[in-house]
């Protein structure tokens, strides 16, 4: 064997690791980034930071929570009712196991640690589809809106007055339209430091709300007279996505 | 050979850094929120252990003397017994949504004594009155006349009938009430034959999800 057949063959040998490395390498890099639902919701945008706690109003009748208080209804057992039950790092979508019905409301509240920077938080909603439709069917998600019913600062663990229509607030109530790819405002504008101190801690509730006067209307543009022939279809709200700035542009 | 493997790896490598770059830029901080599911209403009525269907044949009726073992009488002394008594329950399916109900119940027999009691929702503990004297009488209290006690009795029927279709029943759960029925012997429009009597009794059951309200007719 003379050297320059050694080198070709030490050539061939690197060339082959590098490449087994890097195609390794790359697949195990996208199954870490594109696995999004392992991750938690803490938005660092321009070293601003901040952290969030996410509940659901546990509520066996689904009349929602007219009087948010979280601090004061937080479940304790598991067995509660009328409570918020803390659901520590989702990764899936929480599945009502009792059935909906039109006038019902589902009533969810967001607790968000601002780390001491001066910014605005964003909420959004996206990926909001319909399971089950019909062949040329009416989905849904057309009859259920969403509403913020308070915004709240917690101070000196004293939560206090709703601020949700104190400018620069600017909070959205609408219906969720047939498409999957629109994004939702929820809540824009909300200051994360409204103190001196170093942590404030924001506290947003917002309702989904399955309103019985949506009825839609067929094929021939005759309105349904009920919302029938929404039985068997699931509404799913796949993304809440929140941005925060360090100004109001 | 050595230009072969030069090619092979550029590719890979471009191949690489485009799926970084891709992933990395659809990467985005978000979280799942709900699912919510709309089913139809399902609930399964009972009459005692049977499936309430298009017809039952009660029987057992029993002729009591209203006056005398009611409104004059402060014993039961088998007057109790003698009560034909059925549990309605209303079973709502774990599947179905929060549901009210509305009951349409109507006798056209002057001598059928009806009464309703509303037992409320069923648990490990339930146990249904059977007291129906003493329950009886605190519905007739203070009525003079005969007809004036069947009217309060009528007017609890109807108020119990009411009530039920202002309560949201969640699914999973079972609502009972009992129905009870006596022959007034006294109140017989002919005694003809009268042991070979039959009666016909309609008993409609309507339902809606319970966020709505019962159109009144």
């Amino acid at each position: 064997m003379t050297i320059k057949s050694v080198k070709m063959l030490l050539s061939a040998v690197i060339f082959f690791l590098s490449t087994i490395s890097l195609i390794g390498i790359t697949t195990y890099a996208w199954f870490i980034i594109t696995n999004v639902n392992q991750t938690q919701l803490i938005s660092q945008v321009s070293e601003i930071e901040a952290e969030y706690e996410f509940y659901r109003f546990k509520d066996s009748w689904h009349n929602g929570n007219d009087n948010p208080q979280l601090l004061e209804q937080v479940c304790i057992n598991e067995d509660d009712d009328q409570c918020y039950e803390f659901i520590p790092n989702p990764t899936e979508m929480f599945d009502y196991t009792q059935a909906v019905a039109p006038g019902e409301k589902f009533s969810f509240a967001i607790k968000i640690v601002s780390l001491g920077n001066e910014a605005y938080l964003n909420l959004d909603l996206g990926r909001i589809s319909s399971m089950n439709v019909p062949v040329d069917g009416i989905e849904i998600q057309t009859a259920f809106f969403y509403q913020i019913s308070k915004v709240s600062y917690v101070i000196d663990e004293v939560e206090g007055l709703d601020q949700k229509d104190i400018s620069p607030i600017i909070h959205y109530q609408q219906y969720f339209d047939g498409d999957d790819q629109t994004i939702y405002p929820l809540i824009h504008h909300v200051p994360m430091n409204i103190v001196v101190e170093s942590q404030v801690m924001i506290i947003i509730y917002f309702d989904f709300c399955f309103d019985p006067t949506v009825t839609g209307t067929d094929t021939f543009g005759i309105p349904y007279e009920n919302q029938n022939h929404l039985f068997n279809q699931s509404l799913l709200i796949e993304d809440i996505y929140m941005m925060i700035n360090p100004s109001l542009n | 050979m050595k230009k072969w493997m030069l090619v092979t790896l550029l590719i890979m490598a471009v191949v690489a850094v485009s799926s970084v770059s891709y992933a990395w830029f659809t990467y985005v901080q978000r979280k799942s929120m709900v699912k919510l599911t709309a089913n139809e209403i399902e609930v399964t009525l009972f009459l005692n252990d049977d499936v309430l269907t298009t017809t039952i044949d009660l029987k057992g009726l029993s002729y009591i003397s209203f006056e005398e073992e009611v409104m004059l009488s402060d014993t039961s002394d088998g007057f109790n017994e003698a009560g034909l008594n059925y549990l309605v329950k209303i079973n709502v399916s774990d599947q179905s949504p929060l549901i009210k109900t509305m009951i349409e119940f109507h006798s056209i027999y002057p001598e059928l004594i009806i009464l309703w009691i509303d037992e409320g929702l069923y648990d490990e503990n339930f146990q249904e009155e059977l007291d129906y004297l003493s329950y009886l009488k605190t519905i007739g209290m203070g009525s003079s006349t005969k007809e004036a006690f069947l009217e309060s009795l009528s007017l609890h029927n109807e108020g119990v009938l009411n009530s039920i279709k202002t309560i949201e029943l969640k699914p999973g759960s079972i609502y009972v009430l009992q129905l009870v029925m006596w022959l007034d012997y006294d109140s017989l429009i002919t005694t003809d034959n009268y042991l070979d009597n039959t009666y016909q009794l309609e008993l409609l059951f309507h339902m809606i999800n319970g966020k709505s309200e019962f159109i009144d007719e």
